[in-house]
């Protein structure tokens, strides 16, 4: 199903999608106020961007440095080139250790991936244990939104989840509620969980440090009640220095939810004693993007969300109109077209280009000029009949007496078109255009009417 | 005294053919206003960014050069489309073919119609009499890419409210502000096209954010056209922020 499909199917139901938009607006609107007390964020979104522009620059280096100093503090290093590797190396990892029961914290690496599945494959159980990951994973859906995968849910809809999996009382949709019923089957899978498996906010060259951010402490329950840790980590997430981090903090929460901080922001350097540690570095595709200069800003991304709440589009169509290949929202769109510019064409459509993303966007990724450079790439396999629609508008609007004609002629035939085609309205054409018009006035100014 | 400002009126495609009024109105607005307004009969029809969002900015490049050369002479150019002029301003000089180059370096400053009123002529308060109660729609091109007014993202950068300002400077006028400052009407463009239902939802709410007015306006005739296709949702009274002033004016059209 294309975007505009989808698009169309979740706005067949419009209170559904209209209190979908508000539910969303809400949390842009959060972003702002916590955006509006912080005098210098201007100031830290330039930093941020040329942090990360800066690292982008020196990838190799910097993942040398991270690399050094975790494996010596005790820290197993793996690289994935792509996601099959990813999904082999952390099943080795479990496997090898006879693991059939792993919690897992949010990741987006590992829904990208998709690491669960393929676990599942092998008979090891896995639970997502973020509380709106969970309610997703007992729907068999996947997230509609990075920060808040159950975005598109109402309390109705996870009572009559919890009810059919976790069986709370019908009918209870009171959140309180509903949240203790998921905390008690959740507890007893963490206190059963062979290893703990969670992503990474970020990571520090210079010192070997893993940050994981979270509101629920999950991550932590899960990375210290096992005795093995596995975090997977995109390439993209190294820092340079602890010193850059309060940036990134700051940044962060503020931008996905409207919080000064998350609740939980944990830093790992190495295994407790007596445990294991282990991190896997995943390309997946993000050392292309870093070879193709107009896109590689979009890997300055931090995977806030920003850029999703304040999408218009994304608002009224619904993190799963992205399909199932794609984070949503415009950052989905970019990587996904970046990706495969013709599968993906239809999402670098999916933007009115407003340039709202671009302006909320924490490290200031230019999405919407990587959006119209996307277009302009599924363009470029088009098929024939659009590509020669295009060709015509351009020779048609290239020369007045040309536009002109075509101008008349739809002026004279939209009379006689019907008010719209398929629920859309068609303009009617002037029968004298502006510069028709002008000609006859600019007569009258220069001959003033003998009456006046 | 100054000589008189010559400005190039330049109606995009679509307001030439649609909305032509809107340019008619600009027109009579900026003569009585004591400008020297020409209109190149000779431009291309359209400044190239419906090309470029279709994906085909390969297609648009002979147009910055035509464009240039056929507003030789002007002070200034006026696209009547803050979204046009943006294009023209940020995206022409690297859409042309290079041997326009000189041509679209040299061209007169690009700008939109209250940037002509507020920075050329200097004006800080428009004359004439509108008593209505009216929402201004700031187009996102207008707010994000030539920094028309304050943006709703990024609070601390202080830009001032020209097109804001000038409306409200209007005796009898009483701007209403809409619940959320600066949405997206859905136009777009191609996007209307290619995502009908979307745009349609989108046109729909935005009208309805300006409820409480009795007129709607908007630095993009594009918006207006679009949120008036948004059939049977109440709404105001759409009336280009030109053809609003000429009725301010008394300015006959």
């Amino acid at each position: 199903m294309t975007h505009p499909e989808a698009a169309a199917r979740f706005q067949a139901d419009p209170d559904h999608a209209g209190w979908h938009d508000r539910a969303v607006w809400h949390v842009r609107a959060k972003r702002d106020g916590a955006v509006a007390r912080v005098d210098d964020w201007e100031a830290l979104r330039e930093h941020a961007a040329a942090v990360r522009a800066h690292t982008l620059s020196r990838l190799d280096h910097y993942v040398d440095q991270l690399t050094h100093h975790s494996a010596a503090a005790g820290i197993t290093v793996h690289f994935a080139i792509d996601a099959a590797e990813l999904r082999t190396t952390v099943a080795r990892i479990l496997t090898d250790r006879d693991v059939r029961s792993v919690v897992k914290s949010k990741s987006m690496l590992t829904e990208e991936c998709r690491l669960n599945t393929h676990l599942e494959g092998l008979g090891i159980h896995i639970a997502d244990t973020d509380l709106g990951e969970r309610i997703v994973q007992l729907r068999g859906e996947r997230p509609s939104h990075i920060v808040m995968p159950a975005l598109h849910l109402k309390r109705e809809d996870v009572g009559e989840t919890f009810h059919t999996h976790l069986g709370s009382a019908a009918g209870e949709t009171d959140p309180t509620r509903l949240t203790r019923v998921a905390r008690r089957d959740l507890r007893k899978r963490f206190l059963a969980a062979e290893a703990g498996i969670t992503g990474a906010n970020f990571a520090v060259a210079e010192d070997g440090t893993f940050v994981v951010c979270t509101n629920e402490g999950n991550a932590d329950l899960g990375a210290h009640l096992p005795a093995l840790h596995v975090i997977c980590m995109g390439i993209d997430k190294v820092i340079p220095r602890r010193a850059d981090l309060p940036v990134f903090l700051r940044l962060l929460a503020r931008s996905a939810t409207g919080q000064p901080i998350t609740a939980y922001t944990s830093l790992f350097r190495r295994p407790a004693p007596g445990a294991e540690l282990h991190v896997v570095i995943v390309d997946n595709g993000r050392t292309s993007l870093l070879a193709d200069a107009p896109l590689r800003p979009a890997l300055q991304c931090i995977r806030c969300g920003a850029c999703l709440n304040t999408c218009p589009v994304y608002r009224r169509s619904g993190g799963h109109s992205y399909g199932d290949d794609a984070l949503p929202g415009p950052i989905g769109a970019v990587l996904a077209a970046a990706r495969d510019p013709v599968r993906h064409g239809d999402l670098a459509h999916a933007s009115s280009l407003c340039g709202s993303c671009g302006e909320v966007c924490p490290v200031k990724v230019p999405l919407p000029a990587q959006l119209l450079e996307l277009r302009r790439r599924a363009a470029a396999t088009d098929p024939m009949p659009q590509r020669l629609l295009r060709r015509l508008v351009g020779h048609v609007l290239q020369d007045p007496a040309r536009t002109r004609w075509w101008g008349e002629q739809w002026a004279w035939w939209s009379r006689w078109l019907p008010g719209s085609v398929a629920g859309q309205t068609l303009p009617r054409g002037k029968a004298r255009s502006f510069r028709d018009r002008i000609q006859q006035l600019e007569r009258s100014a220069a001959e003033p009417d003998p009456g006046d | 005294m100054a000589p008189r400002l010559r400005v190039g009126l330049f109606a995009p495609c679509f307001v030439d053919r649609l909305a032509p009024e809107a340019a008619v109105a600009a027109w009579h607005v900026l003569r009585a206003l004591d400008v020297d307004v020409f209109v190149a009969q000779d431009a291309p029809a359209c400044c190239g960014q419906p090309l470029s969002s279709m994906g085909a900015p390969d297609r648009a490049r002979d147009l910055p050069g035509a464009f240039a050369r056929a507003h030789t002479g002007c002070d200034v150019i006026l696209p009547l489309s803050a979204s046009c002029t943006a294009f023209v301003r940020h995206h022409h000089a690297a859409l042309c073919r290079p041997i326009d180059r000189p041509a679209v370096d040299r061209a007169p400053p690009t700008r939109t119609f209250a940037e002509v009123l507020w920075h050329d002529l200097g004006l800080r308060a428009l004359p004439g009499c509108f008593d209505a109660r009216v929402g201004l729609h700031m187009g996102c091109h207008a707010l994000r890419e030539l920094g028309l007014g304050p943006s709703s993202e990024r609070p601390h950068v202080d830009t001032p409210d020209i097109v804001g300002t000038l409306l409200s400077s209007i005796d009898g006028v009483t701007r209403v502000w809409p619940a959320r400052a600066d949405e997206c009407c859905g136009f777009g463009g191609v996007f209307s096209v290619r995502e009908p239902d979307v745009a349609i939802r989108m046109a729909r709410d935005r009208r309805g954010a300006f409820a409480e007015a009795d007129v709607l306006t908007s630095t993009d005739p594009s918006c207006l056209l679009h949120m008036a296709r948004a059939r049977g949702t109440p709404g105001p009274r759409i009336l280009s922020f030109p053809e609003l002033l000429a009725e301010a004016m008394g300015v006959s059209v």
